[in-house]
C-alpha cells in the first residue's frame, strides 16, 4: 500500500534523509526506531505530505504528490508532538475536526450521525469521553495528546502515522494506547506506522521494525531479528540486549494477550 | 441554545449603541426626531412640524454616517483580527503584526506630505490600501524566501520588521515636513471626524465581502488553530489558506486605515471576548467579533467626541485607553482559570 | 506581550506629541518651561557699574542688558523679522529662520535655519550681537538654544503674544534692545491710532455676531479661545467668539462648530489653495447659516498669525467681514 523509493529530504540546506526505501502492505504495522536525529520524524513528514522530498512515494499505486489535500488526509494522517494550543475549543469540537474530510456542504452542514458516532467512539477509545466538554487550552499535555489522537482516529485514514505519541503519557496510558492501536488496526484492517522511543512499546505494537540511523534504514525486519542483534547495539552504542533481556519476555507475553 | 440568546443580546446592544451615538453629541437629538428625519429621507414623507434644518443636516450628513462608519470599521477590524489570530495561531496577533497598519499609514502619509490629489477623494484610500497590501505581500514574500514552509514565526518576524520600517519612514516624513506633522500624528491615532457618507459606502463592501469570505473559511480556520502540521494532515491546504486569509485581512485593515487612520486594539481583543462568550468555533466567532468590534468602536467614537467636548480626542487613543486595561483583565482571568 | 508593550508605547508617545503640539504658541506653556532654563544674558560681567538704563526686563521678565550696538542681528521668527524690517533694521540681519525668507526686505541669500532645530555652531560663528527667538523653539520641552547662551552670546526669547498689549510690548522691547526706541514707539502709536479708528466705526448697537475662527483645517479643526489676541480682536470689535470659553488653541469637533451655528466663519489657514471653498463645501456644513449666507472669509494668514504691527491688517479684514456696510 505504501511504496517509498529513495527518499531524500531535509530542512533548509541540511539533508536529513539520504535515500530511504521501504514498502508497507495494507494492514501491516511497522515501528520505526533509532537514535535522535536519525530522521524518523522527517520520514513521517514526507509520508504525510508536510515536507517536500525527492524520490517517489506511492500510496495505493498513486504518486503521493498528485493527491489533493483532502483526499491525502483520508489516506494518511499524522499525530505529531503536541504543542500548546491557545484557543478554547472543547474536546468534543477538537475531535470533530477530524471529520473535516468527510464533511460536505460547507458551514451550513448538519453534523451527520456517522460523524457523531465516530467522534464518540474515538473519545471512548482514548479515554477522553468524560472530559468532552473541557476546553483544550486547560488540559494537561497528556490529555491533549489523547484528544489529538482521538481526532486522528475520528478522521479514520487508511494509515495513521504516530510521532512518539506516548511522550506525555503515564505508563498505564502508554500501554493502553498501544493496545488500542493494535486492536484498532486489526479491526479496521488499517495500518499504523509508529515512531517510538521505547523499544518495549515498539515490540508491543508491531511485528516489523525499521531501524534507522543517520538518515538511512539500517535494518528492516521482524522484532525478533532486530532486537537482540549486534546491529542494534552498534546503532545505539550500548548493550541493548542486556538492557532488554529481562523485559523482553515479559512484554511479549503482555502483547500477546 | 446559549449562543442564540447571546447573539440577540449582542445585536440589541449594537442597535442601542448606534441610537446613542446618533443622539448624543454637542447637540442632543431626540430619537423621535431621528426617526422622523430617517423616515423623511427614505420614504419621502413630509411632516407637519418638520425637524429643524440644521439638526436634520447634522443627522444625515454627520451623525448617522459617522456612527455607521465607526460600526463598520470596528466590525472589519475585528474580523481581520480573528483571521490573523487563527492563521498565525497566536492570540496576540493583529494587523499590526503583519505591518499592514503601518504600511497603510505610510501610504496615507505620502499622500498628505506630497499633497497628491490626482485621484480626487479616492487618492488617500487608494494609496493607503495599496501600500498596506504591498507591505503584507512583502512580509509574506520575504518570509517564504527565508522559510519555504511559511511557518508562523517567520511571518511574524518579517511582519514586525516591515512594520517598524514603515513607522520609521513615517517619522522621517514627519520631521522633514513639519507643517504636516500635526496631521500625520493625528492620522496615526485614527479618527472618524469629518468623514463623509461616501467613506462609509466605500468601506462597506470591503467589510461585507471580507466577513463573508471569512465565514466560508471558518472550518478551515478552526482546524488551522491546531498547528500547521495537524491542519495539513487533517486535509486543509494550509499554505493556500494562509495567503488567502492574510491577504484578506490586509485588504480589510488597509481599507479601514486609509479612511480612518490607525486604530489599534479593536482587532486584538474583540476576538478574545467573542471566544469567551461564544466558544472558539469560527462560525460564531466571526460574526460575534464583527458585532462586538462595531459596538466597541461606536462607543469609543462617542466617547472621543463627547468626553472633553468641544475638543475631540482621536478615537485610536480611546480604543487603546479603554481596550488595554480590559485586555489585561481578560488575560489575567484566563490565566487563573487555567491554573484551577 | 510584544504587541501590547509596543501599543502602549505608541499611545503614550502619541499622547505626548499631541499635548506638545497643542501647547504650541501657548504663552503660559512657554513661560513654564522657562522657569527651569538658564538666563539668556551675556556672561560678560565686566562692569558692575553699568548705567541702570541699559538693563531692562526682557519679554520673559528676566534682566536683559542692551548691547552697545546691534549691527549683526539674528531673528528666529517671521513675526520678529517683520518687526525688525519695519524698524529699518532689515540690512542688519545676518541670519533668519526659514519662514522669514519670504518677508519683503529680507536678503534672500541669508543663512536660514530651522526654528525647532537651529544649527548652533553656524549661528555662533556669525558672531551676532543679538539673537531673537520665540517660545516656539522651546515647545518641545528642551531649549535648543541653550548651547548658544552657554557660549556667552546674547539671546532673548519673546514668548508668543497672547494679547494686543503683548504685541505692542514686544515691538517696544525689540526697539529698546536695538536702540531704535523712537521708531518702535512710532510704530506702536500708529498701530494704536489705526485700531482706534476701526473701533470708533464699530456700531455697538447692532446685535452681537457670533464668530468661528479656524486656524487649523479639516479634518483636524483648530480654533482659538481666550488668551489669544485673535479672540481679543473679535471681542474688541463687538462680536463673540464661539469658543471664548476655551483657552488658547483648541482642537474642536466639527459638531461643536455646527451646534453653535456661528453667523460668520473666518479662516487664516494657509496650506490650502482655497480655504474658503473648503469650508463652503464641507460635508454637512451647508446647514450652517454662515455657509448659507456665504459669510465665510479668509483673513490674511501672515497678518493674523504673526504678532507684529501688521496685525492691524488682520483687524481691518476681520472688521470688514463683520460689518461690510461700515467698512467698504
Amino acid at each position: 500500500m505504501i511504496h517509498a523509493e529513495n527518499i531524500r529530504a531535509g530542512y533548509g540546506d541540511v539533508e536529513i534523509l539520504h535515500g530511504v526505501s521501504f514498502s508497507l502492505k495494507s494492514n501491516e504495522n511497522i515501528s520505526i526506531i533509532g537514535p535522535n536525529g536519525c530522521g524518523k520524524t522527517t520520514l513521517l513528514r514526507t509520508l504525510a505530505g508536510t515536507l517536500p522530498f525527492s524520490g517517489k512515494i506511492l500510496l495505493d499505486g498513486q504518486n503521493v504528490k498528485n493527491f489533493k489535500k483532502k483526499v491525502l488526509a483520508g489516506k494518511v494522517s499524522m499525530l505529531s508532538q503536541s504543542t500548546q494550543i491557545y484557543f478554547n475549543y472543547t474536546v468534543y469540537d477538537t475531535v470533530m475536526m477530524g471529520r473535516y474530510i468527510h464533511e460536505k456542504d460547507g458551514i451550513f452542514r448538519k453534523v451527520s450521525s456517522e460523524d457523531k458516532s465516530m467522534v464518540q467512539k474515538a473519545m471512548e477509545a482514548t479515554g477522553v469521553d468524560q472530559i468532552y466538554n473541557r476546553e483544550i487550552n486547560a488540559l494537561s499535555g497528556g490529555q491533549l495528546q489523547r484528544v489529538l489522537l482521538a481526532k486522528v482516529i475520528a478522521q479514520d485514514p487508511d494509515i495513521i502515522l504516530l510521532d512518539e505519541p506516548t511522550n506525555h503519557l503515564d505508563l498505564s496510558y502508554q500501554v493502553e494506547l498501544i493496545r488500542f492501536l493494535k486492536k484498532w488496526s486489526k479491526r479496521t484492517e488499517k495500518s499504523v506506522i509508529g515512531v517510538l522511543h521505547d523499544m518495549n512499546l515498539a515490540m508491543m505494537l508491531t511485528d516489523r521494525v525499521l531501524l534507522m540511523n543517520h538518515g538511512r534504514i539500517e535494518a528492516d525486519g521482524s522484532c525478533r531479528d532486530i532486537f537482540g542483534s549486534e546491529l542494534l547495539n552498534s546503532v545505539y552504542k550500548m548493550n541493548v540486549s542486556a538492557y532488554m533481556v529481562d523485559s523482553l519476555e515479559k512484554w511479549k507475553n503482555i502483547a500477546r494477550r | 441554545m446559549k449562543n442564540a440568546k447571546r447573539f440577540i443580546i449582542l445585536i440589541l446592544l449594537c442597535i442601542l449603541s448606534l441610537t446613542a451615538a446618533v443622539g448624543i453629541g454637542s447637540i442632543a437629538i431626540d430619537p423621535g426626531d431621528t426617526l422622523k428625519v430617517i423616515a423623511g429621507k427614505l420614504f419621502h414623507i413630509r411632516f407637519s412640524n418638520p425637524v429643524d434644518d440644521t439638526i436634520a443636516s447634522i443627522l444625515l450628513k454627520t451623525r448617522i454616517p459617522r456612527a455607521l462608519l465607526a460600526f463598520v470599521s470596528g466590525a472589519g477590524l475585528a474580523v481581520s483580527g480573528v483571521m490573523m489570530q487563527s492563521v498565525l495561531q497566536n492570540p496576540l496577533a493583529s494587523s499590526f503584526t503583519l505591518g499592514v497598519s503601518s504600511g497603510a499609514a505610510l501610504g496615507a502619509s505620502f499622500v498628505i506630505v506630497l499633497n497628491i490629489t490626482f485621484l480626487g477623494f479616492l487618492t488617500l484610500p487608494v494609496f493607503g490600501l495599496t501600500a498596506g497590501i504591498i507591505t503584507v505581500f512583502l512580509s509574506l514574500g520575504v518570509a517564504v524566501k527565508v522559510d519555504k514552509g511559511l511557518h508562523n514565526n517567520s511571518i511574524i518576524l518579517t511582519g514586525m520588521a516591515f512594520s517598524m520600517f514603515a513607522n520609521a519612514m513615517i517619522t522621517i516624513l514627519m520631521s522633514v515636513s513639519k507643517e504636516n506633522m500635526q496631521r500625520l500624528v493625528f492620522w496615526q491615532m485614527g479618527s472618524f471626524s469629518m468623514r463623509t457618507p461616501r467613506d462609509f459606502w466605500m468601506i462597506l463592501p470591503f467589510v461585507l465581502i471580507g466577513t463573508i469570505i471569512a465565514m466560508i473559511c471558518s472550518r478551515q480556520m478552526d482546524i488551522m488553530t491546531l498547528g500547521d502540521e495537524q491542519a495539513q494532515t487533517s486535509g486543509v491546504d494550509v499554505q493556500k489558506m494562509k495567503w488567502l486569509l492574510l491577504s484578506l485581512g490586509a485588504v480589510l485593515t488597509g481599507a479601514i486605515v486609509s479612511v480612518a487612520g490607525v486604530i489599534g486594539f479593536v482587532d486584538l481583543f474583540t476576538p478574545h471576548v467573542a471566544r469567551r462568550l461564544f466558544g472558539a468555533a469560527h462560525k460564531y466567532v466571526i460574526p460575534a467579533s464583527a458585532l462586538l468590534g462595531g459596538l466597541f468602536m461606536v462607543i469609543c467614537d462617542l466617547l472621543a467626541r463627547t468626553v472633553v467636548s468641544p475638543l475631540e480626542i482621536p478615537v485610536g487613543a480611546i480604543t487603546a485607553v479603554v481596550g488595554a486595561p480590559f485586555f489585561i483583565y481578560l488575560f489575567l482571568n484566563k490565566r487563573e482559570r487555567k491554573v484551577k | 506581550m510584544r504587541n501590547k508593550i509596543k501599543k502602549s508605547l505608541i499611545v503614550f508617545l502619541s499622547s505626548v506629541m499631541v499635548l506638545t503640539a497643542s501647547a504650541c504658541g501657548n504663552k503660559k506653556q512657554a513661560a513654564d518651561t522657562d522657569s527651569g532654563s538658564d538666563s539668556q544674558q551675556t556672561t560678560s560681567q565686566s562692569a558692575s557699574s553699568e548705567k541702570d538704563s541699559s538693563i531692562i526686563k526682557d519679554r520673559e521678565g528676566n534682566d536683559f542688558e542692551i548691547p552697545d550696538h546691534a549691527d549683526k542681528i539674528i531673528s528666529m521668527a517671521p513675526a520678529i523679522t517683520q518687526t525688525l524690517v519695519d524698524l529699518g533694521l532689515g540690512d542688519k540681519l545676518v541670519a533668519v529662520d526659514k519662514y522669514s525668507l519670504s518677508i519683503k526686505g529680507v536678503d534672500q541669500d541669508l543663512p536660514a535655519y530651522d526654528i525647532m532645530a537651529p544649527d548652533v555652531e553656524s549661528i555662533s560663528s556669525l558672531k551676532p550681537d543679538i539673537i531673537f527667538t520665540t517660545g516656539m523653539s522651546k515647545s518641545g520641552g528642551e531649549d535648543p538654544f541653550k548651547p548658544i547662551t552657554d557660549l556667552g552670546l546674547l539671546m532673548t526669547s519673546i514668548p508668543s503674544a497672547s494679547s494686543l498689549d503683548d504685541i505692542k510690548e514686544d515691538i517696544l522691547f525689540i526697539g529698546e534692545s536695538t536702540k531704535t526706541d523712537e521708531k518702535a514707539e512710532k510704530l506702536v502709536s500708529d498701530m494704536e491710532s489705526k485700531i482706534k479708528d476701526i473701533k470708533d466705526k464699530v456700531n455697538n448697537d447692532k446685535p452681537e455676531k457670533t464668530v468661528y475662527f479656524e486656524i487649523g483645517e479639516s479634518p483636524n479643526l483648530v480654533s482659538i479661545g481666550n488668551g489669544t489676541y485673535l479672540n481679543e480682536i473679535i471681542e474688541m470689535l463687538g462680536a463673540k467668539n464661539i469658543f471664548s470659553d476655551q483657552e488658547g488653541w483648541v482642537s474642536v469637533s466639527d459638531e461643536s462648530v455646527m451646534s453653535e451655528n456661528p453667523d460668520i466663519i473666518l479662516t487664516n489657514v494657509d496650506y490650502l489653495e482655497d480655504p474658503v471653498s473648503d469650508i463652503l463645501n464641507r460635508n454637512g456644513w451647508d446647514a450652517l447659516d454662515a455657509v448659507k449666507n456665504k459669510q465665510v472669509f479668509l483673513i490674511d494668514p501672515n497678518a493674523s498669525s504673526q504678532p507684529n504691527a501688521h496685525v492691524v491688517t488682520a483687524i481691518e479684514q476681520i472688521a470688514k467681514a463683520l460689518y461690510p456696510e461700515t467698512f467698504k
